[in-house]
């Protein structure tokens, strides 16, 4: 993960500092309109700056690439290059040589042109976004480093067109951790949000459960049968080391961190029935939060840590609720579907993401906290444990269908639905990263 | 209790056995005033001897063949406890239930009937679940249905001490097929004796 950070030694420039701020302060693309349409943006072939010939086919590369970056966002309308009527790598690159109404004919919004100069294994990369409609200059980057480094510039490029479109940068710094079953045991393994480079990050072949990564980044907490009783364990994932936090002999399951990584929401059964609990990791201390016999399980806070929402069957089936982060004040807010489970707290909204029961099958479903009518993202197979990226942007989710198990990303609105690992027996519980800042 | 009280009887005659033939068990002080007396009194005959050595080896070939027989008499009840513990080895809940089914009552009796007559085993129940529903649920699911079972032993007179309560979850199915016949047999409590 950090390797990367050390390797590319880079070199940014922003071109015309004047006209960046106001640039800035618009934001093109509001991602949480929910008729939000997709933005689209066209993507010159890159200049080959010193003819170097044997780099010929790295102009499309380039563009291919940034192309497919975007696209992965789900916010871009990437422009077929057959439909473009000018060449920009002959007239050229900069905010002078753009024929801004050849581009604007086409029904682009935005222009990304780029120049590559190629010395030995030495990189040199130019990018531009433009405006098309205003005709002008949002961001230009200028990247240095090794050949081999050019997909991370590209990304890095990416990440500068989400700021300045979007108001933030994307997720390409974020991993996706999940319990993935094989063959009898369970592990957890971690995935890019982009599906590249899928890693295991325990090897226990025991079942090991509930994967939670701490707002820090730096720790997973999860369950594990790996010393025979279902006891929870965090993992540093810097050096890879593994500690015992809670061990009591019956069910133990973590939940959310605190905002501050030092507090977790768990679920024990050490007192007789499944209570919830604040579990302080420093010093093992269990503040108990509920008192019912039936079961109390999946507790997660709010983003202002005020409330949480949990799974309750003392209704008499399983259901949400909300209670103040006392305990105290527990209210149900699931009332539809018999079944309703896994919930997860938008990171920034007073919304709740959770699996529900629709038509025979188990479906993801959102449903604002102050209540009202849930509505369903998902519709095909079934569709379970839905987790939210840390901008809220997308949820990650594990879908069953034919047989198959995968994990899958959204976009908060149910589209653009992308597998990002699949081919074990089974997944469970994804739970996503902050950013990680590798890009 | 029977059988413990079989095995102290053989015991007790070895040791009876052992006592009456040798004087090798006897107190060593015992043997060191027989070794001064040895001098002042006549021993026995060759006659008694041979006679007592027979008599010995009679008395330790009859309780050989009794222990053999206890051996055998052992083996045959932990085959038939075995063969009845492996009828009590699970019972079965309704989709997202705890509650105790009077079958599964019926088969709690017979556990407790078969703790009572093991007074030193002790019981684990692994609370499974099928595969419908989330699987964190599931694992609450799973110990409230190990407890439900524990508490009913505990009610028949089983020292809960002698019960250990595990949840699985839906991680252990028994059965993978997506039919209710299958998901019926994974939602149980399994019982383990050690």
């Amino acid at each position: 993960m950090r390797k990367k950070h050390i390797v590319l030694f880079f070199v940014c420039i922003l071109w015309l500092v004047t006209a960046a701020p106001v640039a800035y302060g618009k934001v093109y693309i509001n991602i949480d309109s929910p008729s939000a349409q997709k933005f689209p943006i066209a993507i010159t072939p890159f200049k080959n700056m010193n003819n170097a010939s044997a780099q010929e086919s790295l102009s499309p590369w380039f563009a291919d690439t940034l192309g497919k970056t975007l696209e992965i966002t789900g916010f871009f309308n990437i422009l077929d290059r057959k439909a473009f009527l000018v060449d920009q790598t002959k007239l050229g690159i900069s905010t002078e040589n753009i024929q801004f109404p050849a581009w604007t004919g086409i029904g682009a919004e935005s222009l990304v042109t780029g120049g590559f100069t190629v010395s030995g294994r030495d990189l040199t990369l130019e990018c531009r976004l433009f405006d098309v409609v205003q005709g002008k200059l949002i961001v230009g980057k200028r990247y240095t480093g090794k050949l081999e480094e050019r997909k991370e510039m590209v990304v890095r490029f990416a990440q500068e067109i989400l700021v300045a479109l979007t108001g933030e940068k994307g997720l390409f710094d974020t991993k996706i951790a999940f319990t993935g079953k094989k063959s009898g045991s369970s592990e957890i393994y971690y995935v890019n949000f982009d599906g590249t480079e899928p890693a295991t990050l325990t090897n226990y072949r025991s079942i090991t459960l509930s994967p939670k990564w701490s707002p820090d980044g730096k720790q997973i907490s999860f369950l594990s049968y790996k010393d025979g009783a279902p006891d929870l364990f965090v993992m540093d994932l810097n050096r890879r080391t593994t500690r015992k936090i809670l061990s009591t002999g019956r069910l133990n399951l973590p939940a959310t961190w605190s905002a501050d990584s030092r507090r977790m929401l768990v679920t024990s059964s050490k007192d007789g029935s499944e209570e919830i609990y604040i579990l302080s990791i420093s010093d093992g201390r269990m503040t108990r939060l509920t008192n019912d016999p039936s079961i109390d399980v999946s507790p997660t806070w709010s983003p202002d840590g005020k409330q949480i929402a949990f799974v309750s069957d003392r209704g008499g089936t399983p259901q949400i609720y909300l209670m103040d982060s006392s305990g105290a004040g527990v209210r149900r807010l699931t009332f539809e579907g018999g079944y309703n489970t896994s919930p997860a707290w938008h990171p920034r909204a007073n919304r709740i993401a959770y699996e529900g029961r629709a038509g025979g099958t188990f479906q993801v479903m959102v449903l604002e906290t102050e209540g009202g009518t849930p509505v369903q993202l998902t519709t095909n197979g079934r569709s379970e444990n839905p987790a939210w990226s840390p901008d809220g942007r997308y949820i990650a989710f594990v879908s069953r269908l034919g047989g198959k198990s995968r994990v899958c990303v959204m976009n908060s609105n149910g589209t653009n639905v992308r597998v990002i690992h699949e081919g074990l027996d089974a997944y469970v519980s994804p739970t996503w990263s902050p950013h990680l800042n590798f890009y | 209790m029977k059988r413990y009280g079989i095995l102290l009887t053989v015991f007790m005659a070895f040791v009876l056995a052992i006592t009456l033939t040798s004087g090798c068990s006897t107190p060593k002080k015992a043997t060191k005033e027989d070794v001064t007396k040895s001098g002042t009194k006549p021993g026995p005959s060759d006659e008694e001897l041979a006679k007592q050595r027979a008599e010995q080896e009679a008395r330790e070939r009859a309780l050989r063949e009794q222990a053999i027989r206890d051996q055998e008499a052992r083996d045959r009840a932990a085959a038939a406890e075995a063969a009845s513990l492996k009828d009590l080895s699970r019972i079965y809940f309704d989709f997202d239930r705890a509650e105790l089914s009077n079958e599964a009552r019926e088969i709690l009796g017979k556990v407790a009937a078969q703790l009572k007559a093991s007074p030193k085993k002790t019981l684990t129940i692994e609370g499974n679940c099928d595969d419908r529903g989330t699987n964190e649920y599931n694992l609450a699911l799973g110990q409230q249905r190990a407890d439900a079972a524990a508490r009913y032993l505990q009610t028949l007179g089983i020292d809960r001490k002698r019960i250990k309560t595990i949840s699985y979850g839906e991680e252990r199915p028994v059965c993978s097929e997506a039919t209710e016949a299958c998901r019926h047999k994974n939602r149980n409590a399994t019982f383990v004796y050690r």
